[in-house]
């Protein structure tokens, strides 16, 4: 266990994967209160054309002009379903969908020209990107992740009472003159962000849940917004830590799949043992039974 | 006496379609103002307006005889229910304190002064032993209470509500006009919307009757006569059905 | 044998986006989404036992699993705790990240390609044979073939369940529908038919063609049945176009069709009658004549009935050009008059506004 918890490749992923998760259960909090969890899931996978065409321009696969491809198109695919929400009659919950599918479709479409392309070599990473795989991180990788995350957790820290009041109360906060549209861009940017960087842990697919399962841990241990955030992102930050730990140790564990699975625990625990939990309710519901 | 807030010429438009149409009208210092229309006629727009939440075509909102913009701190706004995100896991403490957001700059924490302070305001409200309560937890009147108690705290000079006597219970409403007379005692000006026609006399002193422009304004004594009433609410053009 | 690819593409095209049109119109597209990703768990663990892709029983074997997210999902929605949009998300990546624990464990020793999973191969559907009253056809034809008859009968058979249930859950129940008959039912069709695709068009993209012609559709018509039609026609559309560019650029058929199906959305969104285009025309149209009654209306006012250039440009904020272009198209129209510098109404101007405050429902003046 020693040996496995002071080798190279665990420190470096494990450093990575926690601070990422951390930041994302942080700022994850935010939209899953704002009833947006999934728009997550929509700019997760439409991050992925992003990757392939970074890589198509650039040609070798440099950490940083993937993570910028990833995060252009997560933006465009965000502005398109903005569009189609404010404009048509169509729901978010189904714009989500079309934009998600349909960018993945392009992923998919680009990579299949990527890879019967002999112009093109080392593409069989590219599909890391899908899936995560946090073993094959490197050092570059994971200085753009505590990077990112750092910066993300700074800008949030620097606005908290704005962007407090404003996911509130949003017109409470305008008449008090914070600008609604400047801290909903800045959320939306951090965690597109988040995403960008985050991919080749957990990839375009999973990385949503560590936008969404530790805030629905805060919400059911804690009524305070501070303490929400805090435990979201202890919690995201446990569950990389273990599941990092059981991907090194076990073998052939993808870790981002690992880290989702200790958080989804995590999830049904809470479901059941927190303060508002299903034991507690059924043991008040016995009590005011006996009661009456 | 000179007025606290002048509007001028006021035109609003909601997608090419007017909601407000060349309003001028005043609001009196020190004064229980409750703007009172049917529904649609423009009154939710109105105080939104008067805190720069609206574009308007053309007009001036002007307090003190300067752009209200200056002086958005002083005015202090009690939204209605559905406006706020009662998913916010906040307790009844931390939505009061809000209210001292206004007075902290960037990053500054509310400190021990700021928390005593919305004590004190939940205390006027009656609600100091609800303080560690989710908001969303409360009964209708008790989160109005809330609201307003943060309006107390942001000690401002000019209380905005929109409907906060809808859907509440009696006590509550009995004690908010209660502060409110109180708060006016010490020099504050309250612009409430109002719906309930037989309670505008027994509760504010001044009032504006609304339907898209303005069809009467003063004190109640002056303003509230049965042919203005009869004017806003039934003969509107376009409005006969 | 290329055609019978098309074919293959078309008739999945066909059955998922029939049912997609209730799922559009349920609000149900991220459930959707979210079946779409756990059948993956039930392929995988399917396949460890039957070993044949293509088998019934792993059919029969996903499509529970597709259920049953559906159910979970519900189970931990209702108990208020979490919202149903953090329970989608956060109850489909579990179950994925399970399936990829299994496959990246296992994949030694069972054939089963991620990304083919993934990103499904239709290309390979006519290699899979089977022979049906002497005829040689695909295997994915075939099964695909039936489950669009399944839809077919099923949409035919509860036409106005579905439609009641769709649009007013609570009237159908007191009308005596089972609304969770209904819910599951379809549910259990819309699993069954993404696990028959995910070989075609992969079991993510796999959302797409439910959701894409259904939406495309939705913004054309005002009644279900026509939604249906259309919805169909669009599937066949994004079908053909995305088969044809798939083998000039030679790229996965299933990718390219889905985003095909992204760009014929956007042009229907942005040219269709009431589109974002002819929207944007109008609105500018409107604004254009809310300016000029604007000004009329002024000028009808006791206190400005006479007004200088300098006065209207300030009232409203006009630019000299926006003030010209209003103005002269009033004076041509004999709204209005100028006389020594000042604008003022004539009575045709009068008249106007008399129509406007009616139009705008606004009080005469007083």
């Amino acid at each position: 266990m020693i040996d496995i918890l002071s080798g190279y490749t665990f420190l470096i992923v494990a450093f990575g994967t926690v601070i990422l998760a951390f930041a994302s259960g942080v700022i994850g909090t935010v939209s899953v209160i704002k009833g947006q969890s999934l728009i997550g899931d929509a700019i997760g996978h439409a991050t992925f054309p992003g990757i392939v065409i970074a890589f198509m321009l650039v040609g070798i696969r440099d950490t940083f002009s993937l993570a910028l491809g990833a995060l252009i198109l997560g933006i465009v695919a965000f502005f398109i379903i903005q569009l189609i929400t404010e404009q048509s009659k169509i729901t978010l919950d189904s714009a989500l969908a079309l934009v998600l599918s349909s960018f993945f479709g392009l992923g998919m479409a680009l990579m299949s020209f990527v890879q019967g392309n002999p112009n093109f070599d080392g593409t069989q990473g590219l599909s890391d990107y899908i899936f995560g795989q946090a073993a094959y991180m490197l050092r570059s990788d994971v200085y753009l992740i505590i990077a990112a995350s750092i910066l993300s957790l700074l800008i949030f820290a620097l606005f908290y009472q704005q962007i407090k009041i404003y996911i509130f109360d949003p017109i409470y906060s305008r008449s008090i003159g914070i600008s609604n549209p400047l801290m909903n861009f800045m959320i939306l940017a951090i965690t597109i962000t988040l995403i960008a960087v985050g991919l080749k842990a957990v990839g375009a697919i999973l990385i949503v849940n560590l936008l969404i399962a530790p805030a629905v841990i805060g919400q059911l241990w804690s009524n305070r917004f501070f303490h929400v955030l805090l435990i979201a992102g202890t919690t995201g930050a446990a569950a990389a830590f273990i599941g990092t730990y059981i991907s090194t140790a076990g073998d052939d564990i993808a870790t981002g799949p690992a880290i989702i699975l200790v958080l989804s625990a995590f999830v049904v625990l809470s479901l059941i043992f927190s303060r508002k939990g299903l034991l507690r309710r059924s043991i008040q519901k016995r009590k005011i039974g006996e009661r009456t | 006496m000179t007025p606290l807030i002048t509007v001028k010429d006021l035109n609003v438009a909601y997608q090419e379609k007017p909601a407000l149409w060349h309003v001028n009208m005043s609001i009196q210092e020190n004064s229980r103002t409750a703007i009172v229309g049917p529904n649609g006629a423009g009154k939710s727009t109105l105080i939104k307006s008067i805190m720069k939440l609206i574009r308007p075509v053309s007009g001036k909102i002007e307090i003190e005889g300067r752009d209200a913009r200056h002086a958005l701190k002083r005015v202090a706004y009690v939204p209605q229910k559905g406006e706020v995100n009662w998913d916010f896991p906040a307790t009844v403490l931390d939505v009061v304190l809000m209210g001292r957001y206004v007075h902290k700059g960037w990053i500054k924490r509310p400190n021990r002064k700021d928390e005593s302070i919305a004590l004190s305001a939940l205390e006027t409200m009656k609600m100091e032993a609800f303080k560690n309560r989710q908001i969303s937890e409360l009964s209708g009147g008790q989160k109005q209470r809330v609201f307003i108690a943060r309006a107390i705290a942001q000690d401002a000079d000019i209380y905005i509500m929109d409907e906060p006597l809808q859907g509440i219970d009696i006590t509550t409403e009995k004690l908010i006009i209660g502060i409110m007379k109180q708060l006016q005692q010490e020099g504050k000006t309250f612009i409430v919307v109002h719906h309930h026609l037989d309670t505008v006399e027994e509760y504010f002193d001044h009032v504006v009757i609304l339907n898209k422009t303005v069809i009467a304004e003063g004190t109640i004594g002056s303003a509230w006569r049965k042919e203005n009433i009869n004017r806003a609410y039934y003969e509107m053009s376009g409005s006969h059905d | 044998m290329m055609v019978e690819v098309l074919f293959v593409l078309i008739v999945t095209a066909m059955a998922t986006s029939l049912l997609g049109v209730f799922l559009v119109l349920r609000g149900m597209a991220m459930v959707t989404d979210a079946i779409s990703h756990t059948i993956l768990l039930g392929i995988v663990l399917a396949f460890f036992i039957t070993n044949d892709i293509r088998s019934p029983w792993l059919i029969i074997a996903a499509s529970l699993v597709g259920v049953l997210t559906v159910y979970i999902i519900e189970l931990v929605s209702q108990t208020r705790l979490i919202r149903q949009d953090a329970a989608i998300g956060f109850v489909f990546t579990a179950l994925f990240a399970i399936a990829i624990i299994l496959v990246s464990k296992y994949a030694g020793d069972v054939h089963l390609d991620l990304d083919v999973v993934l990103m499904g191969e239709v290309i390979f559907a006519p290699f899979n044979r089977i022979e049906i009253l002497g005829f040689s056809i695909p295997n994915a034809l075939w099964q695909l073939s039936i489950i669009l008859l399944i839809n077919i009968a099923f949409v035919l058979l509860f036409y106005k369940e579905l439609k009641i249930t769709s649009f007013d859950p609570k009237f159908a129940y007191i009308a005596g529908f089972s609304a969770a008959f209904i819910h599951y039912a379809l549910m259990t069709l819309v699993s069954v038919t993404a696990v028959a695709a995910f070989d075609a068009v992969g079991s993510i993209l796999v959302i797409n063609f439910f959701v894409a012609p259904a939406l495309t559709a939705y913004l054309l018509v005002k009644r279900m049945g026509s939604m249906i039609m259309l919805s169909l026609f669009f599937a066949v559309l994004n079908s053909v176009a995305g088969y044809y560019t798939s083998f000039y650029f030679d790229l996965s058929v299933a990718g390219t069709t889905s985003f095909i199906a992204l760009i014929t959305f956007m042009i229907v969104f942005l040219f269709n009658s009431n589109g974002w285009v002819s929207s944007r025309i109008q609105k500018a149209r409107q604004k254009k004549q809310f300016n000029r009654a604007m000004i009329l209306m002024l000028l009808n006012e006791q206190s400005h009935e006479s007004l200088t250039q300098e006065e209207i440009m300030s009232h409203f904020n006009l630019t000299p050009k926006q003030f010209n272009r209003h103005i002269d198209h009033l004076l041509l129209n004999e709204y209005i008059e100028k006389q020594n510098k000042k604008y003022r109404l004539t009575p045709r101007g009068v008249e106007f506004t008399h129509y406007t405050r009616i139009k705008y429902e606004l009080p005469e003046m007083i």
